[in-house]
């Protein structure tokens, strides 16, 4: 290709990623009013994709602000992914890596968009191989099988839980909230869980335990704590981020 | 035979009404379902089970100045592949420069050199996938750069690289509009032996003299009358596809489209047989 052909292209995919006006009269033999419906065909599917992915932080910011992020993103970044679904990945990394003024001000944000992007990529991800379980089990005395598809998030602000509107400094902590994609239906569903739990949950990733396992491993000291593990593993049950138990066992 | 661009904005209902929707085949954008599980894929191949698959891409960017992307390529062939999809088909333009994506069709610069550019690419590509492309004619809205025609342009290229063509009526007729050229010449002009795939869709009038190609409302009767002139001078049976990408309407009202696309498409290959 011609270095002219090729400086033609750069130009105009330069001006549909910035908008920069002055680039139009370096393009040989255009029409104006159409090169300017490039810019804004290309800054529409980048924004929309990017309010979409990111709603909670569109309605915390307003829309004119996230357009104001999603062009200094689109202008600076260049975006690797062939697939578009995927594009706000790019957005939300780009955010964490150059805009850490906003990340001083607004401490809550890197929670959000962690929050928000983890839910796509969950249901977007490929099918994990299901191992063998029964769905029915004797929940005392057989192994549990965790769901493959399964993620545990780390928060210091409960983003999960309040708008970011309500949080303030007063709510910074320690949050962990389990994900898992719902074998059947596969919605994606959210989970808050303590710092005992967490521990149940990555023994479970290592292999498949009955309860007594899971209760020698954290040695529970009382009734009540005894009583919250099998209360979890019900629930967990129940809602599929624990599928069912273990054959043959 | 007349296709459906399978949408997710329209997956559920299809799924739970099968029958308000009758298609002869399916046609998806692979970017949108490689490397997807869960609840998508679900759907998605339970269509497949019923429907053969035509694949038509959007990153490929054929008229890139960049190297191609190999590894995107080896990605898409294995969806190919998996999914037995029996057409693959991209648009003969660009989407991605100087190693950024745009996420949308970008004018090729109608020259010379980028003939012989996308024509190598072509070749590589095809190589590379082990099967034919299939390229179609986009809609752009202004071009860039040309130093000659848009039919001398497509057709250097069909014959340069040895492609098949997928012929959009209604891109045809939207170039036609903005850019002041008789569509009907336009479409005689090309080779009919290399036309492998037909589309038709739906378009948004935004000025005077600015039509954009939006896939987001009904096809209009002028589009529907190039597409039965276009099917008089094919004279034989191509596939045919209905694209709605926005403003999905209930599923009836784009079985009409599809009833009417069908009854055009067999009155033309009736009369060719007849004369035949």
């Amino acid at each position: 290709m011609s270095k002219s052909t090729y400086l033609q292209q750069s130009l105009l995919a330069a001006y549909t990623r910035g908008g920069d006006d002055g680039i139009i009269s370096k393009l040989s033999r255009v029409k104006e009013k159409g090169i300017r419906y490039y810019r804004h065909l290309v800054f529409n599917i980048v924004s929309d994709g990017v309010s979409n992915a990111y709603p909670i932080m569109t309605d915390f910011f307003g829309e004119e602000k996230m357009k104001e992020l999603v062009h200094d993103f689109f202008s600076n970044q260049k975006c690797q992914n062939f697939q578009v679904w995927a594009m706000p990945k790019e957005f939300k990394d780009y955010l964490l890596q150059y805009k850490k003024d906003m990340m001083e001000r607004y401490p809550f944000i890197p929670d959000l968009l962690l929050f928000e992007w983890m839910e796509i990529e969950m249901f977007m991800m490929p099918d994990e191989v299901m191992p063998d379980y029964e769905k029915e089990g004797n929940i005392l005395k057989d192994n549990l099988v965790l769901n493959p598809e399964i993620q545990i998030l780390f928060f210091h602000y409960p983003v999960h839980a309040k708008h970011p509107i309500k949080i303030s400094e007063q709510d910074k902590g320690e949050y962990f909230v389990l994900m898992h994609r719902q074998p059947e239906n596969k919605d994606i569903i959210f989970t808050n869980l303590n710092l005992a739990v967490v521990k149940i949950i990555e023994a479970l990733y290592h292999e498949p335990l009955c309860i007594d396992e899971i209760q020698k491993l954290f040695s529970p000291t009382s009734l009540e704590q005894k009583e919250e593990i099998k209360q979890f593993i019900r629930e967990a049950l129940r809602s599929g981020s624990i599928i069912g138990f273990q054959k043959n066992k | 035979m007349i296709g459906i661009g399978y949408r997710k904005d329209f997956a559920e209902e299809w799924e739970e009404h099968p029958d308000l929707l009758n298609a002869d085949f399916i046609e998806v954008a692979p970017e949108n379902w490689i490397n997807v599980g869960g609840y998508w894929k679900k759907l998605f191949y339970k269509k497949l089970e019923r429907y053969p698959l035509f694949a038509h891409g959007l990153s490929l960017s054929i008229g890139s100045p960049d190297e191609p992307d190999f590894d995107f390529l080896k990605q898409l062939k294995r969806f190919l592949d998996e999914t037995e999809a029996s057409v693959y088909s991209e648009h003969l333009s660009f989407a991605k420069c100087d190693n950024a994506h745009l996420y949308d069709l970008l004018p090729i610069p109608f020259t010379e050199d980028a003939v012989k550019h996308v024509s190598r690419r072509v070749k590589q590509v095809q190589e590379f996938l082990e099967r034919p492309l299939v390229l179609e004619i986009v809609s752009y809205y202004s071009s860039l750069a040309a130093e000659m025609k848009e039919i001398e342009f497509i057709n250097a290229i069909l014959q340069e690289s040895d492609c098949l063509l997928l012929l959009d009526v209604n891109n045809v007729y939207v170039n036609s509009f903005n850019h002041q050229f008789d569509a009907r010449e336009f479409i005689q002009q090309l080779p009919k032996e290399k036309v492998a795939y037909i589309h038709m869709a739906g378009h948004l009038k935004v000025d005077d003299d600015l039509i954009i190609d939006t896939h987001g409302e009904p096809i209009i009767d002028p589009v529907y009358e190039l597409f039965e002139f276009t099917m008089h001078w094919l004279q034989k049976p191509v596939p045919v596809l209905l694209e709605r990408d926005f403003n999905i309407p209930e599923l009836n009202e784009m079985q009409k489209e599809i009833h009417q696309l069908k009854y055009i498409y067999n009155k033309i290959l009736e009369k060719t047989k007849t004369l035949c």
